[in-house]
Formats: structure tokens, C-alpha cells, sequence
């Protein structure tokens, strides 16, 4: 048969008539009409002028159509292309006479070759097809489900089976035999879950000789959690999941929180949720499901495409990918003109825009994250065609109403959606609401602790003050029967305030200012190495007199790898002292609140300081006196400024890359002597010491109003909420009382609220300490705070049913649109959804498609040779229910799947067998060497994540935590939980992941594995299988060199080692002289086995 | 994978890319419609002048006044409004036209327009007597080897430029390959254990394009740019191991890799990505040897170090960069991107204070860069070497806040040197008061096209099937300036 498909043939040859048109055309010499002249038709004519769109009625894609003509006559005059039409038609002088119509004209030379041929009796092979009506194009047509055919091949398990049995029938192909049960084992774990078995889960499947053993193994994996989050991905690759890239606000291409949208996709294929379904909730949730929160995270496919700075290409990206994803056409292909290949014209491609126009997506509060998800906001938006695909240049004369492509039948009823209030006032929903009240309620706990912190920080200021008054000179002291801190490094009665080792980077307790902060086994790493100072920052101030421990290594960096310890820390303001690799010393530094550093003289000390040795890092401070110690050793005795404000301590880095083991800070014991002498004259003691306490003070009595505010707005939001419930009709109740009730607490609230305020401005006012600037700002604060706060006692007085509303309100009806589109999608009659979804199913479980262009099912996709297949499977899948798991278990438990990916069948066959199979094999591969009627499985590379999430699973170490926001990109080595929950945007992806051709987010309908050094040293090298070597190596069994080996092919592998694998092996391990040293490295070089990134 | 009929790795020196960007491409359907078509060969199309590129980009935007191109009408006017001097305002030329793409409410769009001076001075340097800023003493030395161009303009006005500098295209367009990803898409290896196309100093941020500034984008993964940090400890993503192990231990277990993975091919003689993955590992084993041995300066004299200032000071952490790359391309790498001052708008985003910020950042580049023009040149690289200084626009010629200059896309400077360039020579111009270019304008893609026309690549047979390219992508080699 002679498709349009067939057309790009055409285009190809065309490359070739170019060269020969570099010639002369000699009038003697017969001009090939295949050769020569249906390339420059095919090329400039076909789109106008075939099957497709018969423009005049002419048609130009066979030759006797060609001489048969149009409306306007014959086309050409045999013999005489002088009176030929259409020789008239591609000369004539005015343009628009001349065709075609768009583009340069013909050149003289293709025209001169059009008037040979003619002139010499258009002559044309008499067998020439003439192409069919593209509206007959098999994708377009209604699935029936054909009959299974007849097949008795010894390998047949399954209808499939027969499909393909025919073929090979149909080919003389000869299947391979099955594949060892091991190595299926292993293919079927990486394809459902995306890990592979255990040496235990080996074991315990190769002792099941049950027939049924295998199915088990099946239906096990199916149910298990990591199935979702396998098929999770190959989704998101075809869905195009993706972070939001941009920074700060300026987010583009996606939107923040749209990571419920991938714990949707996982939640709903371990739930067996039908495809209808999900395809229906990603476009229309907010129409299907209005108000139910869980559903409305799969709009995140609408709000993924979502662009800020321009409209069009946000609606341009859902109506290409939807119809890619769902459909298999290139409507993108229509957005400027007709469709080139397609029967489909540029006003349906706007027609199926116009189901979108009216829509816009919104992030409703679930109290301090958000559900992004979509609404229809612009109800009567209209869609205009945009002349020549130019948004500049749209045709307003005629508004497209929403309809979808003729050729695919597409009558559809759209009827508008009453929204219940609790979709379009979501505050009302009792989801909302509770996370609501967490958000609250994380504040009541913030504020606990500043009680609790502020109360210890009184103590401690009045410690301080009362030592004063009892000893007033010790400071400067020099009392020898006094414990040195040297030799106190260990023992210390004070309770710390800060004592943290590290196994985690607790937010509560710390704030981040930039670097890249991770855990790693036991310590913090701090990685990012550049002359930038990256701090962690504690959130509890420390006692004026204090004591501070860190250890630590500085592991690198560019010049002056530096770390240090800081104290007062307030904004920039810090006191510090750092050690330096890079300058061989330790300083004292003093930070003033512009960031400028003073690095005092007296304050310094030369030593040498290593990488990646453990230091411990002490320094203590009375009053002004501080003691900067070394591993125990009094290296430095400084007299800090008379102004020491209170605040924070840091840890932090400059131009180093460092780990921490360990922090403790304490207050500085009363009978610790410190070393050297406060030099300044002014005695800051005393004074200072009782303002340090009325600052304590003051603060303590904050925490307690910010107590106070937060409860009472817990009180004000659920008054409100039980009143608007009411209100809404959602719950009964008194509404009148209700309402009052309402008003009055969210009144109370806003007292509390200024209360709080106001006493944080008279502190700022008191520390102001003379400063005009500081001093003017608090004063302004404090008057305006002071005002509110005595409106809001005022209002307190009268009674009245005035509240605020618990958030916003939207549009209280939705066209329906979409909901109409995703039932059309999903109906029985469309002839390419379940074909489309198939087709995706069957590429990841054979690394290849029944229909080779996985995005485009149109004519530019001719009719597969597994078609009966590909259509017997859809119309399956639909009357399944469409349920993906049951579609799943069909072709995982066929014999097709089973077959063995080599003739070798692991080694095991004799020589004879492997002569004779090797025979088959190249005749087969001689026959069909793509494998394209399988006659053997595909040997395939695992994808970026299968490869490290199967290193940390065999190493035991993978994290299985589900859902939540990502994880930052770079924390991929660190972080040990599956690879699907890490951030991925087109500018931060995991390195890890990118060298293994991780999904691109712009489009990802197929993966494209490649074959790289990078991805040797990834494995090599990366702290992931280091780490996961060691475990694994320790954990399994090996009383000798051979049992060890055996047991680390069947858990690496899933195999056992052939002999001479085994020799080679247990000799490495003999000539190491460390034996679990080698074992160790054994099992990275297994991690780093080619059959270990392979899937046979 | 899907087993690749026609040929499989015949030599490793084009590397695995174009034979799996082949499979994917037949596997896409491409390569069935397009038979003609075939992966670039790593030959390039015609005589090459140059073998390899150092790519030096001050992030932030370099004020082409302070710096190569000077105009005594900002001292003259300097503290007026333009329309209250004689000049025309640049506003009303056509040349603003569609050239300006602002972010709304983005601070960085206003045009300033009181004119602020000159905040250094200028002397004719060298042979040429080209006029070139006080803040480049040792730079001048280089100028008579130096093309200078004045007449570059781009249509970003924020520092995404950074990303359309190296791409070619707004940011808004998306994402698209890099000029040395093009580069290593095109041309083969001289080096067999090193990546051809690296990239040091401080990256660019996540806001201008971070990652995509070195990307290959469509044309795959291993045509990205290779980070490398010139800290000999790990100079590569995970180059060095996790663990510490000895050269023999490693050797060792190296060498049990590759004959298991021989024994495992010779079990599947048939499957082609595993004699592929044994290439690769060798290679990365020669990598693993060959970068830490390439960022180890201590093998160089102190001649060399007092040359680019690696011997201390502001200049050593630039200058440290610069002589890397000098290792790099005399060791065969084709490509070696350079960035000074990325990170967040980058370093030289001078909106207040032009004048420190420009002095600082030249006292930390001007000695390295112009001692790798003189080391390239003593040593016999130049000729083959082309070193190209940019930035991704240049700053107002008026003042913003009360020592500061804004974003500038309209008129900007870049020069080039070696691998075939004209020593010596400015070309293109400014309007008088640096605002507009003028002669010769030049958009980025001139700069793309004048390195790929030196190397011997012609863009448009690089064209990769299903991926239209715009005529401005190709950009016009300025062949003004070429020797």
C-alpha cells in the first residue's frame, strides 16, 4: 500500500535531485518522473494537492490524478508544456497567481524539469498507487478488537504470544528459548519496581518450583509501594513533571508544590486508579471532583505547563503535550497552518486550545504549603485563530468554540458545573482547615520553645550578674588554685544549650545561610568550597559567658579554606575565630553589621592546620575575655570590644569545604579561669550585666505575648471556621450566635496581636543604644503599633457579627470544558487514547514500541506490523477497566516477555546446543536483525534511577520514606531515598542522574540511554557505592573467598558466577593482603559489572 | 539498547556520543526519513586555523567604557541629561526597535539617562596604539595580538543574558546547545584521557541559566561541559573516590573490572553497549590519571607563576584558572570555558560603585589573562589557540544611584586573540556616547560563528535532524578580523 507516509520518502530523495541538478537537464535525456519529478511535487505541491486536502479539486500525489486535473481541467497537455496548466500556474509573474502560494517560488531548474517531462509525454510507471484517504488512516479508525490468531509454538503462554508467534510464523523467525529463571527474575523486578531482587528473594524463587511460582513473584511486586513509584516515573517522563526552574519569585515552567501532583501519580497507580481516571483527574479533577483535595493534586499537569510571562505559550505547551501524551498527534503541527501530514486543520488546533482558555490554576492554602491546582477563572475568555500561528495577529472576526478534531469523530457536549462551595470557598474544607490549624499550631510550639529558651537565657544573665557582685575582679584574676579551662575540656557541670552531634541538620534548631549543608555518616558536610562565607546559624542565643566545642576536619577548598566559630551573632554582626588551612593559622575576627572583617593582630596565631584532620575547636568567653583553644592547647587570649551585644552562634565556612562532628556550647562555668587580661579601662561590668538581664527579661515577656497572640488565632480561626460552616450550610448551628462568638474572638486576636508587637518595638527602642537612625525607626513602630493596639481595645467594647472570611472566594461555576474533553478522551469511541497508552506500557517492558513514534499516530506512523496486537491489547485494557496492573500481569507473565535476550542462555549450553542455537540465531538476525517481531528480548541499559536506587537497595541502605516536597538536587549522594523525589528542573537536576540520561523535562516520550567515562566514575568513585560496597560486603556471608563470591554474584548479579569468574575473583581476593578490604572492593567492582547497569 | 546495524565504535576517538546520538536518532524515526543523514565524523568540514578555544566570561556585565572602549563625550557631558546636550537620544533610534526585552517590574529595565563619566582613563597601547582602560596594565602589553570588538549587542536586558550569550538565544526561547557543546558535537578528541570540553571558575547561577550556559541540550548529555575544579583533591564529578585507596589497589580492581566485563563479552558477543562500557571505563581510568595530573601546578617554574600571578594575591585564584587552561589545551582539550565572578548576577553587576567594583575585578584578571596570551605565545599555542573575553552585555552610559552604571544590551565589547585572529585592530563602533553599536553590529552568534569558522566547522552541517534552527543561530563569522 501506498501511503502518505510515504511522502517523507519523497522529501529524502529530494537532497539527491538537488545534486543532480547542479548538471545541465538535457532534452534528450528521459527525465524519471519517480526520480525526478514526484520529489518536487511531494515537496512543494502534496500539502494542497493530495489525498489529504484536495485544493480545486486537483490532486498531484499520483500521475494519472496529475493528468485527470482539477476543477479549472487537465493539469498538463501531454507533449506540450507551453499549454500546460500547470506549467502556467508555477511561472506565472503575479504572485498570487503563482503557485504555490507560500514560499520561494519553483526554480527555473525544477520548472525546466517539469517542462521536459511534459514535453518528452509525462510518462510514469502504469503501477503507480495511488495513495488512500488519510481520514482512512489506521490510528483514525474505531477499535474493534480483532481475533486471536492460531499459534503453537512451544514458548506460547498467552494470547499475546499468539499475536507474535504468528508473526514469527509469518517471518521464519524461531524464538529463543526462555531466559534463565534467575535472570527473568531479575528483568521483572527492575521493569515493575525498578530494584532488583535480593539474594534472599533469588534464593527463595529458584527454591518455588511451583508452576505458579513466577506469577507470585508477579502479584507480589504489583502490590508492593515500590511499583508505584517505578511506573511514577516512566508517567512523569511522558507527563513532563517538573520543578519549577527560575529562582526566587521569578519561577517559570512550573510552580512550586507541584510535587503533590507526583505523589498523586505513585498514590494512583498503587491504587490501581484506572487510566480513564487519571486522565480525567489531571485535566478536570476541579469539574469531576471539585472539592476533593487528594484528587485535585493531579491538575498539576495543567499548572506543570503554566508560564509567567506569556499566556500563549502556557496554552501552546497543554494542547501540544495533552495531545502527545494522551493522543498521539502532533496538533502542535496545525498552529500556524493546515497540518502538513495529518487531516487535521489549524482551526481545530485552536478549537482544542479553546478547551483550556478558560482556565488558570491557583494554589489554595493548606496552611504553610499549598495545593497548586487548577480552576476555571476566565469563563468567557473567547479563542481566536492567530493568522499564520502569529499571536500578534489573531482573526477576531470568528470566536472557536471548543471541539475536538473532525477526523476523530468528535461530537462531545459541554455543560457547565455548579461548584459546591467547599471547592469554591476551599477554606471551608475540613482539610484546609486542619492544615491550617498546623501552621497555627507550629507557631504555639515556636513559641514554647522561645519561652523556654528565654527563661534559660534570664538565668543565665542573672548568673552572670550575681558572679559579678560576688567576685567582682576575677577576671582579671590570676588565681592559680583556679581549674585552668585546659584542663576542665571535659568535664563540665553546666547543662549546654546547644549540644548537637550532627546525625541530623535540625532546622528547629538551625538556620542555613547558603552553602550546601548535608549529613553523611555522622557528619556535617559542608561541600560548596568558593569564597563565599556560608554559615549555619544556631536559633538559641548562647549565655554572655559561655563556653563552645566544635570538632571538625576541613576537607578542601579553593584558597584559604577557612572555618570557624562564631558568637553575638546578630544579622552580619559576629565575633569569631577561624582556623585556616590555606593560611596556617587560627584568627580571631570581628564582623561588623555591613559584613567588613577586622582581623585583629593580637588576635592570631600560627600553626599549621591540615586537611581531614580532626581538630576540636574551643573557645571561651567571660565578659570580654576570650580563650581560643586547639585540641585542648591555650593557643590564643584576646580582649574582645567593650560593645558585645548578645546573639547567636555560627558554624561556618570560607572558601573551605569542611565536616563537623560535633557542637556544644554551655555556659561558662563560675571557677573556670580564663587565661590573659581584659585590657580596656572601662569596668563594663556591672551595668552591662543588669542591662544584659532587663534585655533577657524583655525578651522572655515576648515569647510569652507571642504565646498569647498565637492561641488566641487559633481561637479566632475556629470560631470562624464553625461559623462559616454554618453559614455555608454545611454544618447546623446557631449562625446568629455563632457569628458573634466569631467577631469577638478574632477581635481578641488582633489585640494579642498588637500586644505582642508593641513589646518587641520598646525592646528595639531599648537597644537602640543612642542610635538616631535605629532609635527614630523604633519610635515610629512603636507609635503606629501603640495606635492599633488601642483601636483593637476599642473594638472589644460594642458587639458585632463582623468577621473576616477564612480565605478567598472564586467563581462559583465551571464551563465544563475540560471535563468534556477528558470524557471524550477516555470514551469508547476515541480510536486512540487506550492504543496511545498501550503503546507506552509495552515500550518500558520491551524497550520497544508496537508503534515507533511514540507522540505521533498520525500518518507520519504507518500501519505497524503489531497492529492486531497493539489494537487487541487496547480494547482489552478499556474493557479491564483500564486498569494498568492488570495489563501489566498480561504481558509480564507472557512467553514473549520470558524469552531469553541471547542464544547463550547464560552459559550454560553445550556446545552442540550452542552451535545449533547459534545457527537459528543468525538466520533470525539476518531476517530481522532490529528484533522487531521479537524473537528474542532486548538487551537494555537500566535508567538513571533504577541504577542508584538499586545500589542503595542491594547496599540496604535505601531510604523507602514516600511523598513530600523534593529534595534538593545536590543532596543525591547524601540523602538516601529513591531518586524520583529529588528536585529536577531544567537547571538543577542530580548530577548522578544526568550522566545517566536521566528524563529531560521539556519532552521525554522515550528515554535515550548513551555510554560514557562520566558514568564509569560515577560508579566508580560516587560516595553512594563506596558506602554501599562497605555494607554490603560486611553483610554477607563468606566463611570462605568462595561462598563470598557466589553469595555477591546471586545479591549484585542475580546470578551465580561462572567458573572462570569465580577463579578470577577468588584469586584477586587471595593476593589482597586486607581480606575484608578486598571484599570491599570486590563488591564495588561488581556494582561497576557491566550486567550490573544492564537489563538481559 | 537497541542494537545499532550499520557500524558500531570503530575507533573511540569520535567518541560513543555520535553512535548512540545515531541509534537514538534511527530509534526516533529520523534517520529513516533523512538516509543522507549522519552524525558529524569528528573531522572538521574545511582547513581549520584553530584546534582549541579558551572561553574567558566575566559574569555580570563588563562596562565597555571602563574597560576597551572609550568616549570622551561622558566626561564632557558628564552629569547632563542627554537632552541637554546636542547629542541625538538614543531612545528614538531605530535601532531600539524590538530590541528591548525587559522583565516587568524589573528594576534593572530603567534606562538612565544623566550621562556619567569616564572612571578611569585611557592610553594608546602597543603598536596598534588601541586605546585600552589604566585598569588592564598587563592586558595592554597583549593588545597588538588582541581584535577588539566594540560593536556587540544582545537583546536580553537581564543577566539570563549569560545564558543567551552562550546559547545564542533569549532565554525565553528556552533552552538550546552551547557554543562548546556545538564545538565537541563537531570535532573529534587529541586527547584521549581528557573530556574535550571543560569548564572552571565560578559557575554561573541558577537565575542566568546556571547548568544550560554549558549544556548541549539536544544534542545529548555527553556533549555537556565537564566541570572542573582546578583543586587537585577532585578535580571532576567523581573523579576521586569517596575512599581513600591506593594507585596499586585501584589498579588492581581496575583490572579485574575489565577482564570480568571481557568475560561477560565474551558471553554476549552480540551486544555492542557492553564493549561500548569497556571503552568507557578505560577512558574514565585514563581520566582519573590524567585530570589530577593537569590541575597540578607545582610542576610549573616560578617564572610561570610570577606570569599569571598564581604566585599570590587577587590574581592567584583566576590566575590558577587561566594556567589550567593553558595545561588543558596543550594537553588537547578543545574547549575550556572559564568563568570569573558567576554566581547570582555575577561579580561585575556594578550598580553602585563602578569604579571599585571594576578596578577590584581587573586587579584580579588582567595579569592571568594577559599571562596566558603571553605563555600561549612564547610556548608556539597562540596561533593554534583562540582565546575569547566576554561578557553577556555591557553597563549604561548613564548613571545609576550615584556611582553606578545599569544593564546594557545595546552596545557592548569582546575581544578575541590567536587561533587565526588579527593582532591589533578594533573593529565595529558605538555611538558617541557608547549607548548604541553602530558599525559593524555584531549579535553573539557572530562570536559562535567566527570560533566554529576558525576551527574548520561549518554550523550548518551540523544541523541535527528535527531540530529547526533559526538563520540567527548560524550568526556570520566577522571575517574583518580574521588574519
Amino acid at each position: 500500500m501506498h501511503t502518505s507516509g510515504d511522502i517523507m520518502k519523497w522529501v529524502g530523495i529530494l537532497a539527491s535531485v538537488f545534486v543532480l541538478l547542479a548538471g545541465f537537464i538535457r532534452a534528450d535525456e528521459p527525465v524519471d518522473y519517480n526520480k525526478q519529478i514526484k520529489p518536487i511535487l511531494a515537496a512543494r505541491c502534496f500539502s494542497c494537492h493530495s489525498a489529504l486536502r484536495q485544493e480545486g479539486g486537483l490532486r498531484l500525489d499520483a500521475a494519472s490524478l496529475l493528468k485527470k486535473g482539477g476543477d479549472s481541467g487537465q493539469a498538463i497537455t501531454d507533449g506540450k508544456s507551453a499549454q500546460s496548466l500547470l506549467i502556467e500556474k508555477v511561472t506565472a509573474e503575479d504572485p498570487d497567481e503563482r503557485m504555490p502560494p507560500e514560499g520561494e517560488p519553483l526554480t527555473s531548474e525544477q520548472i525546466a524539469l517539469l517542462r521536459t517531462w511534459i514535453d518528452q509525454g509525462a510518462s510514469a510507471p502504469d503501477d503507480e498507487p495511488i495513495p488512500a484517504d488519510p481520514r482512512k488512516h489506521w490510528a483514525f479508525q474505531q477499535l474493534v478488537q480483532p481475533s486471536v490468531p492460531i499459534a503453537t509454538a512451544k514458548w506460547v503462554r498467552n494470547d499475546v504470544d499468539r499475536f507474535i508467534a504468528s508473526q514469527h510464523k509469518r517471518h521464519g523467525l524461531k524464538a529463543v528459548d526462555e531466559a534463565p529463571r534467575s535472570l527473568l527474575l531479575r528483568r521483572v523486578y527492575l521493569d515493575l519496581i525498578g530494584l532488583p531482587p535480593t539474594r534472599d528473594e533469588l534464593r527463595a524463587f529458584l527454591e518455588d518450583t511451583s508452576p505458579k511460582a513466577f506469577e507470585r513473584a508477579v502479584d507480589r511486586l504489583l502490590d508492593s509501594p515500590r511499583y508505584g513509584e517505578r511506573w511514577a516515573r516512566h508517567w512523569m517522563d511522558v507527563w513532563r513533571y517538573s520543578d519549577p526552574s527560575g529562582y526566587g519569585k521569578e519561577i517559570r515552567d512550573s510552580r512550586e508544590h507541584i510535587w503533590r501532583w507526583r505523589d498523586w501519580i505513585v498514590e494512583s497507580l498503587n491504587a490501581d486508579k484506572g487510566y480513564d481516571r487519571m486522565i480525567v483527574e489531571m485535566l478536570a479533577a476541579d469539574e469531576a471532583s471539585p472539592d476533593d483535595v487528594d484528587d485535585l493534586r493531579a491538575t498539576g499537569f495543567l499548572a506543570r505547563n503554566w508560564y509567567k510571562f506569556n499566556r500563549n505559550v502556557w496554552l501552546d505547551n497543554i494542547v501540544e503535550h495533552s495531545s502527545k501524551a494522551f493522543l498521539g498527534l502532533t496538533l502542535n503541527c496545525a498552529r500556524c497552518h493546515e497540518h502538513k501530514y495529518d487531516p487535521i486543520a489549524q482551526h481545530e488546533y485552536f478549537q482544542m486550545r479553546a478547551f483550556f482558555e478558560t482556565h488558570d490554576v491557583r494554589d489554595d492554602s493548606l496552611g504553610s504549603s499549598h495545593l497548586v491546582r487548577a480552576f476555571d477563572n476566565k469563563p468567557t475568555t473567547p479563542t481566536y485563530l492567530f493568522i499564520q500561528g502569529d499571536e500578534r495577529n489573531p482573526d477576531k472576526k470568528r470566536a472557536l468554540s471548543p471541539l475536538v478534531p473532525e477526523v476523530l469523530g468528535g461530537e462531545l457536549k459541554i455543560e457547565p458545573i455548579e461548584l459546591p462551595a467547599t471547592a469554591y470557598y476551599p477554606a471551608l474544607q475540613p482539610k484546609m482547615h486542619e492544615a491550617a490549624l498546623r501552621t497555627i499550631d507550629d507557631e504555639i510550639k515556636k513559641a514554647h520553645e522561645a519561652i523556654e529558651q528565654t527563661s534559660k537565657a534570664v538565668e543565665a544573665a542573672n548568673r552572670s550578674l550575681a558572679n559579678s557582685k560576688s567576685n567582682p575582679t576575677r577576671q582579671r584574676g590570676n588565681d592559680s588554685k583556679k581549674p585552668s579551662l585546659a584542663r576542665r575540656v571535659t568535664e563540665s557541670k553546666e547543662k549546654p544549650v546547644i549540644a548537637d552531634d550532627f546525625s541530623k541538620l535540625d532546622p528547629i534548631r538551625w538556620t542555613i545561610e547558603g552553602g550546601n549543608w548535608t549529613v553523611a555518616d555522622g557528619w556535617l558536610i559542608q561541600d560548596h568550597g568558593d569564597t563565599t562565607q556560608y554559615r549555619l546559624i544556631s536559633k538559641a542565643e548562647h549565655p554572655r559567658d559561655f563556653r563552645a566545642t566544635l570538632s571538625l576536619q576541613i576537607t578542601g577548598g579553593e584558597v584559604y579554606r577557612s572555618v570557624g566559630l562564631g558568637f553575638d551573632v546578630e544579622g552580619k554582626t559576629m565575633n569569631a575565630v577561624y582556623l585556616s588551612a590555606g593560611g596556617s593559622k587560627v584568627q580571631i575576627t570581628l564582623q561588623d553589621a555591613g559584613g567588613k572583617w577586622a582581623y585583629p593582630q593580637t588576635g592570631a596565631k600560627s600553626i599549621p592546620i591540615k586537611l581531614n584532620q580532626d581538630y576540636v575547636l574551643q573557645v571561651a568567653v567571660r565578659d570580654r575575655l576570650m580563650n581560643v583553644l586547639i585540641d585542648n592547647k591555650l593557643l590564643v587570649a584576646f580582649a574582645l570590644p567593650a560593645n558585645r551585644k548578645p546573639g547567636k552562634i555560627s558554624v561556618w565556612t570560607f572558601s573551605a569545604t569542611a565536616k563537623f562532628d560535633s557542637i556544644q556550647v554551655e555556659p561558662l562555668a563560675a571557677d573556670v579561669q580564663l587565661a590573659g587580661k581584659a585590657t580596656s579601662s572601662a569596668p563594663a561590668t556591672k551595668q552591662d550585666l543588669q542591662a544584659a538581664v532587663e534585655v533577657a527579661k524583655a525578651k522572655a515577656k515576648i515569647a510569652e505575648l507571642q504565646l498569647a497572640a498565637a492561641q488566641a488565632g487559633r481561637e479566632s480561626l475556629t470560631a470562624r471556621y464553625k461559623t462559616e460552616r454554618v453559614k455555608y450550610g454545611l454544618d447546623t448551628g446557631d449562625a446568629e450566635q455563632l457569628a458573634l462568638a466569631a467577631s469577638r474572638e478574632e477581635r481578641v486576636a488582633a489585640v494579642k496581636q498588637f500586644e505582642e508587637l508593641v513589646a518587641r518595638d520598646r525592646l528595639q527602642l531599648s537597644q537602640a543604644s543612642g542610635d538616631p537612625k535605629k532609635t527614630t525607626a523604633a519610635n515610629k513602630n512603636l507609635a503606629a503599633h501603640e495606635k492599633q493596639l488601642a483601636d483593637a481595645q476599642a473594638k472589644l467594647k460594642a458587639d458585632s457579627t463582623a468577621y473576616t472570611k477564612l480565605g478567598p472566594m472564586h467563581p462559583k461555576t465551571s464551563t465544563g470544558r475540560r471535563l468534556a474533553l477528558a470524557r471524550w478522551i477516555t470514551g469508547r469511541q476515541n480510536p486512540l487514547a487506550a492504543r496511545v497508552a498501550v503503546n507506552h506500557i509495552w515500550l518500558r517492558h520491551f524497550d520497544q514500541p508496537l508503534v515507533e513514534r511514540m507522540f505521533d499516530f498520525g500518518l507520519r506512523s504507518p500501519r505497524p506490523d503489531h497492529t492486531e496486537l497493539l489494537d487487541w491489547l487496547a480494547v482489552r485494557f478499556m474493557e479491564e477497566d483500564w486498569s494498568m496492573k492488570k495489563l501489566h500481569k498480561l504481558i509480564v507473565t507472557s512467553g514473549v516477555y520470558r524469552l531469553s535476550s541471547s542464544y547463550k542462555h547464560d552459559g550454560q549450553a553445550s556446545e552442540q546446543d550452542d552451535s545449533k542455537h547459534s545457527l537459528a540465531h543468525r538466520a533470525c538476525m539476518k531476517i530481522d536483525p532490529d528484533n522487531h517481531f521479537l524473537w528474542r528480548m532486548n538487551v537494555r541499559r537500566a535508567e538513571a534511577e533504577a541504577v542508584r536506587d538499586s545500589m542503595l537497595h542491594l547496599g540496604g541502605s535505601l531510604d523507602v520514606t514516600m511523598s513530600g516536597p523534593p529534595i534538593t538536587h545536590n543532596q543525591g549522594q547524601t540523602v538516601l531515598r529513591r531518586s524520583i523525589y529529588f528536585r529536577q528542573d531544567k537547571e538543577r537536576q542530580m548530577i548522578f542522574l544526568s550522566l545517566f540520561d536521566g528524563a529531560k523535562v521539556n519532552e521525554c516520550y522515550r528515554r535515550k540511554p548513551t555510554v560514557a567515562p562520566q558514568q564509569a566514575l560515577a560508579m566508580y568513585n560516587s560516595r553512594i557505592a563506596a558506602t554501599q560496597s562497605q555494607k554490603l560486603a560486611a553483610a554477607l556471608p563468606g566463611k570462605s573467598n568462595e561462598e563470598f563470591v557466589t553469595a555477591l554474584f546471586e545479591h549484585v548479579l542475580c546470578r551465580e558466577p561462572t567458573t572462570s569468574e569465580l577463579k578470577e575473583c577468588v584469586a584477586f581476593l587471595s593476593e589482597h593482603q586486607d581480606a575484608s578490604r578486598a571484599r570491599q572492593q570486590l563488591t564495588l567492582v561488581l556494582f561497576n559489572h557491566n550486567d550490573f547497569v544492564t537489563v538481559r | 539498547m537497541s542494537t545499532n546495524r550499520r557500524t558500531f565504535l570503530s575507533d573511540l576517538g569520535t567518541g560513543f556520543a555520535s553512535v548512540a546520538l545515531a541509534s537514538m536518532l534511527q530509534r526516533d524515526g529520523f534517520a529513516a526519513e533523512n538516509d543522507s543523514w549522519s552524525p558529524p565524523d569528528g573531522k572538521p568540514h574545511f582547513a581549520p586555523k584553530a584546534k582549541s578555544v579558551i572561553w574567558l566570561f566575566m559574569a555580570g556585565g563588563v562596562s565597555q567604557t571602563e574597560t576597551f572602549d572609550p568616549k570622551p563625550a561622558l566626561n564632557k557631558y558628564g552629569g547632563k541629561t542627554i537632552a541637554e546636550t546636542p547629542l541625538p537620544n538614543p531612545l528614538e533610534s531605530p535601532l531600539i526597535k524590538n530590541r528591548i526585552e525587559l522583565v516587568k517590574g524589573d528594576a534593572n529595565g530603567k534606562i538612565y539617562d544623566k550621562l556619567y563619566p569616564m572612571q578611569v582613563g585611557y592610553e594608546p597601547r602597543g603598536q596598534s596604539g588601541i586605546e585600552v582602560s589604566d585598569w588592564w596594565p598587563h592586558l595592554s602589553e597583549c593588545i597588538d595580538d588582541m581584535a577588539v570588538i566594540r560593536s556587540m549587542w544582545t537583546t536580553a536586558s537581564n543577566h539570563d543574558a549569560q545564558l543567551q550569550f552562550h546559547t545564542g538565544r533569549n532565554r525565553f526561547d528556552g533552552f538550546f546547545p552551547t557554543i562548546g557543546s556545538w564545538v565537541h558535537y563537531g570535532l573529534g578528541s587529541l586527547n584521549d584521557s581528557l573530556p574535550q570540553f571543560i569548564v572552571m571558575g565560578n559557575k554561573i547561577g541558577d537565575c542566568c541559566g546556571g547548568k544550560a550556559t554549558e549544556g548541549a541540550d539536544y544534542l545529548g548529555p555527553q556533549h555537556d561541559g565537564v566541570t572542573m575544579s582546578v583543586d587537585p583533591r577532585n578535580p571532576l564529578p567523581f573523579a576521586i573516590p569517596a575512599t581513600a585507596s591506593s594507585a596499586e589497589e585501584r589498579a588492581r580492581s581496575q583490572e579485574l573490572l575489565l577482564r570480568l566485563n571481557g568475560l561477560a563479552a565474551e558471553q554476549y558477543p552480540d551486544d555492542p553497549s557492553l564493549t561500548a562500557r569497556i571503552k568507557s571505563y578505560e577512558l574514565a581510568f585514563r581520566m582519573q590519571t590524567a585530570v589530577p595530573e593537569v590541575v597540578d601546578l607545582k610542576g610549573e617554574t616560578s617564572a610561570t607563576h610570577q606570569l599569571y600571578g598564581t604566585d599570590g594575591g587577587a590574581t592567584q585564584s583566576f590566575g590558577r584558572l587561566c594556567l589550567t587552561a593553558r595545561r588543558l589545551v596543550e594537553r588537547g582539550v578543545r574547549f575550556v570555558q572559564i568563568y570569573h565572578g558567576g554566581g547570582g548576577a555575577g561579580a561585575w553587576d556594578a550598580h553602585s560603585n563602578v569604579k571599585g567594583n571594576h578596578s577590584g575585578n581587573c586587579a584580579k584578571v588582567d595579569k592571568p589573562i594577559a599571562g596566558l596570551l603571553k605563555d600561549l605565545k612564547q610556548r608556539g599555542l597562540l596561533d593554534e589557540t583562540l582565546v575569547v573575553w566576554g561578557s553577556e552585555f555591557g553597563r549604561t552610559p548613564g548613571l545609576q544611584g550615584s556611582n553606578g552604571r545599569g544593564h546594557h544590551n545595546f552596545g557592548f565589547s569582546v575581544w578575541m586573540a590567536g587561533g587565526g585572529i588579527k593582532g591589533g585592530i578594533v573593529h565595529g563602533a558605538t555611538d558617541e556616547i557608547g549607548f548604541h553599536a553602530v558599525e559593524n553590529r555584531h549579535y553573539v552568534t557572530d562570536i559562535h560563528a567566527t570560533v566554529m569558522h576558525q576551527l574548520g566547522l561549518d554550523p550548518r552541517q551540523l544541523e541535527v535532524p528535527g531540530r529547526k534552527r533559526l538563520e540567527v543561530d548560524y550568526g556570520k563569522p566577522i571575517s574583518e578580523i580574521l588574519a
